[in-house]
C-alpha cells in the first residue's frame, strides 16, 4: 500500500515535471525529426501488414456471414464500421505500444543508468525538454496518421477479398460506404481522435518507465516490459472510456 | 548526411502519405452534411410508422435508393412526417406514386419502398408524397383476428 502511494507520487512528479518543462521547450526540429521517424516510418511496415490481414480476416469471416443473409451488398459497410471505430484505433495503439513504448524506455533507461540524464543536469539542459518532449509530441502527431494507413489499407484489403477474389462488383462495394452510415466526420474522425490519446498514453508510460528505471540490466528489461504492458492495457481501457463519451 | 536527408524525406513522405490517405477517406465515406451529389429531399405523411428510425432505407423495386432523414410528429392530425433523402438527382419520381412501410422478412428491420405511379409530372425537392401505407402492426393484426374468431 505504502508502496503504491509511491509509486504514485513518483508518477505525479514526472508529470508535473514534464508540464513544467514546457516553459523550457525550443523545439528542435532535428530531434523532432529523428522523433517522428523512429516513431512513424518505422512503425509504418507493421501497421501496413498487420491493416492488411486484419482487413482480409474480416472480410472473409463477415463474407461468410452475410452471404447467408444474402446481404453481401453491405460487406463493405461491416467492415469499414467495426475497423473505422474500434479495431483501427485499438490494434494501431496496441502495435505502437509494442513497438515505440518499448523503445523508448529502454532507451531512457539505458540514458538514465549511464547516467547520460544527470550529465544533461549537469550542463543546464531540462531533461524533460529536451529527451521527453520530442519523443512524447512525435508518438501524438504520428498515431493518428498510422490509424489512417490502417484505415485506408484495412478497407482495401477487404476490397481485394470481395472483388479480386470472389468477383464482387467494385461498384457495389464502394456505394454503400458513401450512402450508407459510415460517415467520415463521425467514423474516421473518431478514430483519430482515440489515436492522440492512445498515443499520449503510450508515450507518458513509456518515458515514466524509462526515467525512473531501476539499477542493473535486469531494470532495462523490467522498464521496458512495464512499458508495454501498461501501455496496452491503458490502450484497451481508454478505448472503452473514449467511445462511451465520443459515440 | 546522406542518412539525414533520407531521414528528412522518409518523414516529408510519410506526412504527405498521411494527408493523401486523409483525402482518399473522406471521399469514400459519406459526410454528415450530405447535400453533395445534388440529393434532394421528399416528405410523407403517415398514420404510423412503428419500428422506422433515422437512416433506415428508401427502396424502389427493392433498389436502395435513398434513406429517412427524419421524423417527426406533425402536432394537428398527430400523424408522422417522414423526410427522406433520394440521393440520385437524376432519379425521377412520378407525382401519383405510392409509399409505404415495410418490414424485411418476419422480424428484420422497417424501410420505406416507394411504387412509382404514371403521372407525367414528377416530385421536385421538398415536395410530399400523398398516397401513403402505414406499416403493419403485428399486435393490431393479431387482436383482429382474435375479435374474428371470438365472433365465432
Amino acid at each position: 500500500m505504502f508502496n503504491l502511494l509511491r509509486v504514485l507520487e513518483q508518477f505525479l512528479r514526472f508529470i508535473g515535471c514534464l508540464l513544467l518543462a514546457l516553459q523550457y521547450g525550443r523545439l528542435l526540429p532535428r530531434q523532432m525529426i529523428s522523433q517522428l521517424h523512429i516513431a512513424g516510418v518505422s512503425s509504418l511496415v507493421l501497421i501496413c501488414i498487420s491493416a492488411l490481414f486484419i482487413g482480409l480476416v474480416f472480410a472473409f469471416q463477415m463474407y461468410i456471414v452475410l452471404e447467408g443473409f444474402g446481404s453481401l451488398p453491405q460487406l463493405s459497410q461491416v467492415v469499414a464500421f467495426g475497423l473505422f471505430r474500434e479495431l483501427s484505433p485499438v490494434v494501431t495503439g496496441l502495435l505502437v505500444a509494442g513497438r515505440v513504448g518499448s523503445t523508448l524506455a529502454a532507451e531512457l533507461g539505458q540514458m538514465k543508468q549511464a547516467e547520460q540524464i544527470d550529465s544533461l543536469l549537469m550542463w543546464g539542459i531540462n531533461s524533460y525538454a529536451y529527451l521527453m518532449w520530442p519523443r512524447l509530441l512525435a508518438l501524438l502527431i504520428v498515431t493518428p496518421i498510422l490509424v489512417l494507413a490502417f484505415d485506408a489499407i484495412s478497407i482495401y484489403a477487404a476490397w481485394f477479398y470481395a472483388v479480386t477474389l470472389h468477383g464482387m462488383e467494385s461498384q457495389i462495394f464502394w456505394t454503400p460506404l458513401v450512402f450508407g452510415s459510415i460517415y467520415f466526420e463521425v467514423d474516421v474522425l473518431y478514430g483519430m481522435y482515440k489515436a492522440v490519446f492512445f498515443g499520449g498514453w503510450i508515450g507518458v508510460m513509456s518515458l515514466y518507465q524509462g526515467a525512473f528505471v531501476e539499477r542493473g540490466s535486469s531494470g532495462i528489461a523490467k522498464a521496458s516490459t512495464q512499458a508495454v504492458v501498461l501501455s496496452s492495457a491503458g490502450v484497451l481501457m481508454l478505448d472503452y472510456v473514449l467511445s462511451q463519451f465520443l459515440y | 548526411m546522406f542518412k539525414k536527408r533520407w531521414m528528412d524525406l522518409s518523414v516529408g513522405s510519410f506526412f504527405i502519405l498521411g494527408l493523401s490517405v486523409f483525402f482518399f477517406l473522406s471521399s469514400i465515406t459519406g459526410q454528415v452534411s450530405d447535400e453533395k451529389l445534388g440529393a434532394y429531399q421528399l416528405r410523407a405523411r403517415f398514420d404510423d410508422v412503428s419500428g422506422l428510425v433515422n437512416r433506415a432505407l428508401v427502396r424502389i423495386s427493392g433498389v436502395t435508393v435513398g434513406q429517412v432523414n427524419d421524423i417527426v410528429i406533425v402536432p394537428d392530425t398527430y400523424s408522422a412526417m417522414v423526410t427522406l433523402t433520394i440521393f440520385d438527382p437524376k432519379l425521377k419520381i412520378p407525382a401519383d406514386s405510392t409509399i409505404g412501410v415495410y418490414t424485411e422478412g418476419i422480424l428484420g428491420s422497417k424501410y420505406l419502398s416507394i411504387m412509382p405511379g404514371f403521372s407525367d409530372t414528377f416530385l421536385r425537392k421538398g415536395d410530399e408524397i400523398l398516397r401513403t401505407n402505414s406499416a403493419v402492426v403485428l399486435e393490431n393484426l393479431f387482436s383482429k383476428l382474435l375479435l374474428f374468431f371470438g365472433d365465432k
